[in-house]
């Protein structure tokens, strides 16, 4: 058996990375402005508008992409932990796609227009339905009943996505929401932070609610009852954290994939596969993963700006792959 | 602590699976369930557990209703070993073994020195101290066996409900786990296991009880429960019998349908 680093390092780790990259996130742009910028040894901006692209355009996008990150990370944990599937990830249970409905119907009917924050608002109403709907249809079924249930409500908020799509008015709106699934953080303001963070925290605290129980259900449903642990309430907890998290997360960003999925499978090994343990290093790594690739879509950009949702899944889903092969050699050793 | 279910019933749609069973676990006695496949052992574990709700009957801890006990409470009086053996995500033996102490934390507890003595004694008990940082998922039945039974018995509860503890072991396992329940019990434990050997069981539980077609047909010592009669009944087999330096022993011998049976 390999040693692994103890859990107080590999959060300490975590968080540097988070760090690192989150100040990396601030001092790179399209603009130039770079840290010579903000005390004003630039020729290109003065020391003033540096700071103003600094504040007002790149706080934001960092502090979204750290904490959507770190939401997209913590969920994809819980409900893998909870589900005990690994292939679980907050889109299984339909949250992604009623937010995104929401989000869609606020663009479609061109309330958000008028009124900016109508979009994430709707979106995190789609989200609190889909928890009404799943506690109302599998609130004392099993995990299967669940899964099912989420899949059910996945493809009915797809196909009303697609029917918005299908009646758009013009081209122009119809390619506005495609572009807005797609997920990105891109210009974004203080306030869709203030509109979101408080949302994800709320949500964060619930899945850390659950953690022990997720460890005592990895014996089983069976086992864990006999432990004590309250499977209608851990259900609840789940579910409702993950709406209410990844439902604010969508409403600001998109859809966003495969960092849920991914990132846990990541994490696992490094904190001895304790589904409890993994709860925090997912959400760290998800938040490091989503502030690198929103770093690189900076980079990497030209003209039209390349989707930070486009980005994660291109990254996400061949490494997804490439861990499924290794389980499988290590099965096979 | 004493355990008494009284007239338990289970439906699963109209069929009777549990017809009004009793049966009682005192302190200190090994008590075996048995019974033929579908007789309804595992049903009655699980609704006295309350795993799967009931259609009637109640069952009491020194006379206290247990389901009105908080679901830690209760965890810490009665421990189960279930059936299934599964334990998902690669855990390590050390982290299942102190799972057991659940039901004694409160939220993010770490283990309390009480508590870190148990899971050690517990890991004693079945003899897995080399097996501790490997991952569950990796041991052979016997050793995986083991590790889940010290889970059960870290939680240190008056009380074990086992489903077929010595199920798929060999033949030196088993004898190894049923002294493992034995000891337990001669510390004053009350121990019942669902258990389909037979001779193990006329060996070691003080007293047995028989189901067949959901209902008790038979409680008290192995001697008199594995009767010829009874055994024809429930098991449809006979048996050879004999007697070991004063202790009886049993081994099945023939079915019923072997006679007609064109084998």
């Amino acid at each position: 058996m390999k040693t692994v680093i103890s859990y107080p390092v590999l959060i300490a780790a975590l968080l540097a990375l988070v760090a690192v990259l989150a100040t990396g996130s601030m001092l790179i742009g399209q603009s130039g402005v770079g840290l010579s910028s903000l005390f004003g040894h630039s020729q290109v901006v003065d020391a003033k508008t540096a700071w103003i692209i600094v504040g007002q355009i790149r706080l934001p996008r960092t502090l979204l992409a750290v904490t959507i990150g770190f939401t997209l990370g913590l969920s994809g944990a819980a409900l893998q932990g909870f589900l005990r599937n690994p292939l679980a990830d907050p889109g299984v249970i339909g949250v992604t796609s009623t937010a995104s409905l929401g989000a869609v119907l606020a663009l479609y009917t061109g309330f958000s227009a008028l009124f900016p924050l109508a979009l994430p608002l709707l979106a995190i109403g789609g989200a609190l339905v889909c928890v009404i709907v799943l506690q109302g249809l599998a609130g004392r079924g099993g995990v299967l009943t669940l899964i099912l249930a989420g899949v059910a409500i996945s493809s009915l908020a797809g196909a009303a996505t697609a029917l918005a799509l299908n009646f758009s008015p013009n081209p122009y709106a119809a390619l506005e929401i495609v572009f807005w699934l797609l997920g990105s953080v891109a210009d974004r303001s203080m306030d869709h932070v203030w509109l979101a963070a408080p949302f994800m925290i709320a949500g964060w605290i619930v899945l850390f609610w659950s953690a022990v129980s997720l460890d005592a259900l990895s014996l089983g449903e069976e086992s864990a009852i006999s432990l004590g642990v309250n499977l209608n309430r851990t259900r609840a907890l789940i579910v409702t954290g993950t709406a209410v998290s990844v439902g604010a997360a969508t409403a600001v960003a998109g859809g966003i994939g495969f960092v849920g999925l991914v990132v846990p499978h990541l994490m696992r090994p490094l904190v001895r596969h304790s589904p409890s343990r993994l709860l925090l290093a997912s959400g760290l790594g998800g938040a490091a993963i989503l502030v690198a690739s929103d770093i690189i879509v900076r980079m990497i950009s030209t003209g039209t700006e390349l989707r930070l949702g486009v980005v994660t899944a291109l990254i996400g889903a061949p490494f997804f792959l490439w861990l499924v092969m290794r389980a499988r050699m290590e099965l096979e050793s | 602590m004493k355990l008494e279910a009284r007239d338990i019933t289970v439906k699963i749609g109209e069929r009777l699976v549990v017809d009004h069973a009793s049966l009682a676990v005192a302190p200190g006695e090994l008590v075996g369930l048995i019974g033929p496949n579908g007789a309804g052992k595992s049903t009655l574990l699980k609704a006295i557990l309350g795993i799967r709700a009931r259609d009637g009957g109640t069952v009491a801890l020194d006379g206290a209703d247990m389901l009105s006990l908080p679901p830690r409470s209760r965890a810490r009086s009665v421990a189960f070993l279930p059936q299934d053996r599964r334990v998902e995500w690669r855990l390590t033996a050390r982290d299942v073994v102190r799972l057991g102490r659940y039901p004694h934390q409160a939220g993010f507890g770490r283990l309390t020195p009480q508590g870190q003595a148990a899971v050690d004694h517990a890991i004693n008990a079945v003899d897995g101290g080399e097996l501790l940082d490997r991952p569950v998922a990796v041991l052979s039945g016997g050793e995986r066996t083991r590790i889940l039974l010290a889970r059960a018995l870290a939680v240190e509860a008056p009380i074990l409900l086992a489903d077929e503890p010595i199920a798929a072991l060999d033949p030196y396992h088993q004898l190894h786990v049923m002294e493992i329940l034995h000891a337990l019990s001669r510390k004053g434990t009350g121990v019942l296991a669902v258990i389909h050997d037979l001779a193990l069981a006329a060996r070691f539980m003080d007293r047995v009880v028989l189901m067949h077609d959901g209902a008790v047909i038979g409680d008290g010592p192995p001697a008199r429960v594995l009767s010829p009669e009874n055994l024809k009944r429930a098991y449809r087999i006979d048996a050879l019998r004999g007697d070991e330096g004063g202790r009886a022993w049993i081994l099945p011998w023939s079915r019923d349908a072997a006679i007609s049976d064109s084998f």
